[in-house]
């Protein structure tokens, strides 16, 4: 029978416990699907990873011979002869390339005696398949270190065939067997991964890695040397020792773990990270959960102490009243977590293949795990059990007698003082309206955290909204040629190019940067700063870009040192191009030009800004402007994806968070809503009175919230910038305020809309009633 | 003055018809103290609701002045409330994180014209606690608190419902006396429900009710001072 009572009791409230409900099932959703999202990727990447030897780290190296290099008398005579970077050389000349490879590697091993290192050759080239173009890495394969790991099908036997990503494949419909030409003809062997490449990171552009216009690419070392593309090496290593990070050998530029290389590195910290923030965010929302269940428990029992005296006194003793209230509540958050559970593992399969879009894996099918299950389910059921166990044992605590008489006048909080001391000019009604809110410290801290979570996810995704597209793209869509093309030779300038030059070994603070020199009459590719104002070139002064500004943490008016070769030159920086795509330091071309060729010419270029698509006999790398927004699409929509899931998840929350509460002060306040209304006031006012101070607080919140939301998220984007050289241009537009603020308002007036009917609804003989706050 | 004219309450529960107020013709004249006694059930507390349009009425017609209060729609009937009445409990109804002075002004704040909060305090004897809150009075004081504020919007009708119903005699008479002081120097008409034989004695007009009906209403030419009544 008291089962019954309870039952009934609590389906009354079947609006909050559907609310509570949405907040329970997303607590063990977002673990659920997190974790098992994450760990369909993880077991089987360990083992890829292991079997394929990924490498321990990789040795980043000058592509141009060092000075003591040019001591060997056959490097000076290539120099000589304006050969001087291993990617000239090598054809030019293999045995000499390969003689300095080895010095290289000797090099290194003996500053790391237990490491075995492995020379990594990669070739980049471009293609066009349908009418887009599309990006190729064809990598060369090694002995022992970094192994292509076979997906389907089989490896090249023939010069004729490449095997590719399986990813890159299934987006655009290509099947083994089938052909693609990539200047030649090849059919399509199978499909494989590598291991250095988890991430299809070409370059230092974190988000062009769309997969469905890039693909890395096996090939017989015969078709590998004689496919055209620009072709780049690093060393790669593996050690059981601790890796040496600062080798001071003239020749490298960096020394990478794998773990802190994104192209290989990212999916152990995606994993690491995304396993915290399983945990961390569904504990974050069961602990707003537990407590709001504890509120609303705490309430109905007040209501019916009256009753459970009653019971105590005619005999039932504590735990017979307790256990109907105990049970069904766990029974109810039981069940909710259960359907979480469910709901996550359903999810988790999306949230994985969402992983797989990018990350160049394999893939198995997710395996349900006890230790998940019972993580999921039963850990924050044991919260509820602890945490409603305590509130009901409190108040069964009391003797019959006290319940049965109405509650003696409880004391005020301190919150409540403060704003009194506040508010203590303003009217009666004013006082009344602000202070009912924050009555109870702990509805009020859940109210403002609540509010803070929110807040800061919908900053963050208004600030990361054209992030992606600054990124990418960047200057791309500003600017007014269609193709940049780079060559070795020193091709004619035809109309409608015009020429640059590029020298991609310079040093700032040990930070290697391209230097770039534009033409000054150059029109095609203009730099601008963050306020759109045009940025000119000086012979006396530095632009630098964005990315480069953030990862140095320097600004306009400083002094920097540039490492040119064994000279040091300082320059001040002059501006800032908004441009985060790469590490670029800007000068007039001439003068970069004088610089490189010691004095002796202005006129260098190695390459064309071009409104026509130029000689592809000419220039060994053709870019297409368009063909390069194109690519970055693909990551655009995931990012926005994510961005909106982000902002839907968060307002759902605050929603659960403002509609549980707001309902439960309006049923708690039931009698004071009743005596408002006899008074005379009327129903707009009294919901004014009842509500508004939320709306208030909760536009406070917000307010406070986001510059707390925008210091978080500088620190992230310094940090990452400083410790891992990854930019993340974030950007805060005024406009965010109105939008977040506005957001706010939305689900305050959505989530409010039942308490407001219910307080219309509320008789006015209520008051006649025993009256009790 | 307030008259009702034939007035009925029917209450439906299910197929049950229970009436609660029949052929209720009364007049309350202004100024006048009026008590309303009855025991349990006998319709006191409906004959309140329904003539400060808390409820109702099923047939019949109230009028206060020239106002038809049964012909107001509700939104009109909070507007009358807000002007002219003003209400006193038995339980306190005070608000419990404002203070005394606080909880009278919620009162005030609904005219443009309130009476002075302070002089209300002074005249209730709790000028000393005004920034006291709820928890920190007795039950007689919280009383008194809560004819202050009835009183702070200058209504023209009090209705009290059994106002001393949880108080000791002591309190109980206190309070009595205080809106015998109040009746007198605002001149305003207080109605008093109550089941308390010994209120009677100090009314103007005594109106006994069972069953939904009146049984007797008497006139007292001569009041007796709530210090003197008969408790009981």
């Amino acid at each position: 029978m008291l089962f019954k009572n309870v039952w009934k009791t609590l389906g009354k409230k079947w609006m909050q416990l559907l609310a509570i409900a949405v907040i329970i099932v997303m607590s063990s959703l977002t673990y659920t699907m997190m974790f098992y999202g994450i760990s369909g990727i993880e077991v089987p990447t360990e083992e890829y990873l292991e079997g394929a030897n990924q490498e321990d780290f990789a040795v980043e190296m000058l592509n141009r011979v060092t000075e003591e290099e040019m001591r060997d008398p056959d490097v000076a005579a290539l120099a000589g002869s304006g050969i001087f970077t291993l990617a000239d050389i090598k054809p030019a000349d293999e045995s000499v390339f390969d003689r300095l490879i080895a010095s290289r590697i000797e090099a290194v091993e003996e500053e790391m005696p237990d490491a075995t290192i492995e020379l990594r050759d990669l070739k980049a080239i471009t293609y066009t398949l349908g009418d887009a173009e599309h990006r190729g890495l064809l990598v060369k394969e090694s002995d022992t270190i970094n192994r292509s790991y076979l997906e389907a099908g089989a490896r090249p036997s023939t010069d004729e065939e490449v095997a590719l990503n399986k990813t890159y494949a299934e987006e655009n419909g290509i099947e083994i067997g089938d052909t693609i030409d990539l200047g030649q003809p090849f059919t399509v062997s199978g499909f494989v991964l590598f291991p250095d490449y988890t991430l299809p990171l070409f370059d230092d552009n974190l988000f062009n890695l769309d997969p469905g216009s890039q693909t890395l690419m096996l090939m017989t070392d015969e078709s590998f040397e004689s496919t055209i593309g620009q072709e780049s090496f690093r060393l790669a290593g593996t050690s059981d020792s601790t890796i040496q990070t600062d080798l001071d050998l003239p020749f490298v530029v960096s020394v990478m773990e794998t773990e802190n290389i994104i192209r290989s590195g990212a999916v152990y910290s995606e994993i690491s990270s995304g396993k915290a923030m399983a945990l961390g965010l569904s504990l974050f929302i069961v602990s707003i959960a537990v407590i709001i269940v504890g509120i609303l428990i705490s309430n109905m029992l007040e209501a019916e102490r009256g009753q459970i005296g009653l019971l105590k006194a005619i005999g039932y003793s504590r735990r017979q009243i307790a256990a109907p209230y105990l049970v069904l509540i766990l029974i109810f958050a039981f069940f909710m977590l259960i359907a979480g559970y469910f709901l996550g593992l359903y999810f988790a399969n999306p949230l994985k293949e969402l992983y797989l879009e990018f990350y160049l894996l394999p893939s198995i099918t997710i395996a349900q795990s006890p230790l998940v299950f019972l993580t999921a389910v039963f850990a924050p059921l044991l919260f509820f059990a602890l945490v409603a166990g305590a509130v009901i044992y409190k108040l069964m605590g009391e003797s019959a007698l006290s319940l049965l008489s109405p509650r003696d006048n409880v004391s005020l909080n301190r919150l409540s003082r403060l704003v009194s001391r506040l508010l203590k000019r303003a009217n009666g009604k004013t006082k009344f309206k602000y202070l009912y809110a924050v009555k109870s410290t702990g509805s009020f801290l859940i109210f403002f955290f609540g509010i803070l979570f929110s807040t800061i996810l919908i900053v963050f995704a208004l600030m990361m909204n054209g992030a992606v597209d600054r990124m990418t793209v960047g200057g791309l869509n500003d600017a007014e040629y269609e193709y940049e093309a780079y060559t070795d030779g020193a091709p004619p300038i035809e109309e409608g190019q015009e020429p640059f030059l590029t020298y991609p070994f310079a040093f700032i603070d040990d930070q290697l940067i391209t230097l770039k020199g534009l033409s000054d009459d150059n029109t095609l590719f203009r730099l601008q700063n963050e306020s759109g104002d045009e940025l000119v070139p000086e012979t006396d002064g530095l632009i630098i870009s964005s990315s480069l500004a953030l990862k140095l943490g320097i600004e306009v008016g400083q002094d920097v040192d540039i490492e040119l070769d064994e000279d040091t030159l300082t320059y001040p920086i002059i501006g800032i191009a908004d441009d985060f795509s790469g590490d670029f330091a800007y000068l007039p071309r001439a003068t970069l030009s004088e610089l490189l060729s010691d004095g002796t010419t202005d006129e260098l270029f190695n390459g064309v800004y071009a409104l026509e698509r130029p000689n592809e006999s000419d220039y060994t790398t053709i870019l297409s402007r368009q063909g390069l927004i194109e690519q970055s699409q693909s990551i655009n929509q995931y990012m926005n994806l994510m961005m909106n899931v982000l902002i839907g998840g968060a307002s759902l929350i605050a929603f659960s968070i403002l509609f549980v509460l707001t309902a439960l002060t309006v049923e708690k306040n039931y009698y004071v809503i009743s005596l408002l209304k006899v008074m005379g006031y009327q129903k707009r006012e009294v919901r004014s009175m009842i509500l508004n101070s939320y709306f208030v607080y909760a536009l406070g919140s917000a307010l406070v919230s986001i510059p707390i939301a925008l210091l978080t998220l500088r620190m992230v984007v310094v940090v990452f910038a400083e410790d891992y050289g990854i930019v993340l241009p974030l950007e805060f537009e005024w406009f965010y305020i109105v939008f977040t603020l506005g957001a706010v308002v939305l689900i305050f007036f959505l989530s409010t809309f039942i308490s407001r009917r219910k307080i219309d609804h509320i008789p006015l003989q209520e008051v006649l009633k025993t009256y009790q706050e | 003055m307030i008259q009702l004219q034939n007035v009925n309450k029917i209450y439906k529960s299910g197929d049950v018809e229970t009436a609660a107020l029949k052929d209720i013709d009364l007049t309350i004249q202004d100024g006048a103290f009026v008590v309303i006694l009855g025991p349990s059930g006998s319709g006191k507390s409906t004959l309140l609701n329904v003539i400060s349009g808390l409820d109702t009425v099923t047939s019949g017609k109230i009028t206060f002045k020239d106002t038809v209060l049964t012909d107001l729609s509700p939104e009109q009937m909070t507007t009358f409330r807000r002007d002219h009445l003003g209400f006193i409990f038995q339980q306190y109804n005070l608000l419990q994180n404002l203070t005394v002075y606080e909880n009278v002004q919620i009162g005030s704040d609904l005219t443009k014209d309130p009476l002075s909060i302070d002089e209300l305090l002074e005249q209730v004897g709790l000028a000393a606690a005004r920034d006291k809150y709820p928890y920190q009075l007795s039950g007689g004081e919280q009383q008194r608190v809560s004819v202050a504020r009835s009183l702070a919007k200058n209504p023209d009708i009090v209705f009290c419902d059994e106002p001393t119903g949880s108080l000791d005699e002591e309190s109980s008479k206190k309070v009595l006396e205080l809106l015998e002081r109040l009746s007198e120097t605002y001149e305003k008409t207080i109605v008093v429900i109550t089941h308390n034989n010994g209120i009677s004695e100090m009314a103007d007009d005594v109106i006994k009710m069972n069953s939904g009906r009146i049984t007797e209403v008497t006139h007292h030419d001569t009041r007796v001072a709530a210090r003197d009544i008969h408790w009981g």
